[in-house]
């Protein structure tokens, strides 16, 4: 087994070592297929590709942008779990819907996504 | 339907025509995600921030962004703009209850994007008056 292969097993492991630290984070990846100029509208696609992933909280944080609220959450996933990610894409946990912000910073085997939503 | 919409969809029908779409270049609005992989692309934002010749119409700007590809010269910015120039300068839409009028041109180069630096951008602009009943 190659180093890679190694580190992706055990980035695996840890996933189900930490229980219920992990929460089941619903995946919902939606693709842009244009901008119709006639309709001014954006075509997305209407099935959007739907998975449960595990993803660990390290940090809640509350900010403000301009007159709104927002609540920015940073989560680990593996990196096996998404591996394109978008600004269609939708992440929803704990009765909650996120979308993706920045930074987003992948090392090929683990992700730290910065997810957002409006408070 | 108000003014601002009507100049909008005037503006934006001649991206949606056939003889555009042939030119082959990728062109997306303002406020749209989706072209992160492109090298090459234009950015339509139609602002109407002049006053009209009654209370509906009004005036403003085009603002076209322009990405090329860093590294490679300006020559492809000016391609386009002729490009653009072919499609919007001293043109005239009639719809929408609307009269839609394009004046002349001009671009400014920006230089390496800033928040993609593998792109190198200009901006197209063109005054645009609405007139309305």
């Amino acid at each position: 087994m190659g180093y890679k292969s190694l580190i992706k097993t055990q980035a695996r492991n840890a996933f189900k070592k930490v229980g219920d630290l992990a929460v089941d984070v619903t995946l919902s990846k939606k693709t842009s297929s244009g901008f119709d100029f006639s309709t001014v509208t954006a075509t997305l696609s209407t099935t959007p590709d739907i998975k449960v992933i595990k993803g660990i909280v390290e940090k809640r944080t509350k900010s403000s942008r301009e007159d709104s609220a927002v609540l920015l959450t940073t989560m680990l996933f593996l990196s096996e779990d998404i591996p394109t990610p978008t600004d269609f894409d939708t992440f929803t946990f704990s009765g909650a819907t996120y979308n993706l912000d920045r930074p987003l910073e992948d090392d090929g085997y683990l992700t730290k996504a910065t997810l957002i939503r409006s408070q | 339907m108000g003014k601002y919409d009507a100049t909008l969809k005037n503006v934006y029908s001649i991206f949606e025509t056939a003889p555009w779409k042939a030119e082959l270049i990728k062109t997306v609005p303002n406020n749209y995600v989706g072209v992160s992989k492109e090298t090459q692309y234009i950015r339509v934002s139609v602002i109407p921030s002049g006053f009209g010749l009654n209370l509906a119409s009004t005036s403003g700007i085009i603002n076209i962004d322009i990405f090329i590809k860093t590294g490679l010269g300006p020559g492809a910015i000016y391609t386009i703009a002729d490009r653009l120039d072919a499609f919007l300068v001293g043109k005239s839409i009639k719809a929408n209850n609307c009269v839609t009028q394009l004046a002349n041109s001009s671009f400014s180069i920006v230089g390496i994007d800033k928040d993609n630096p593998l792109l190198f951008r200009a901006i197209y602009s063109i005054p645009f008056s609405n007139y309305g009943v």
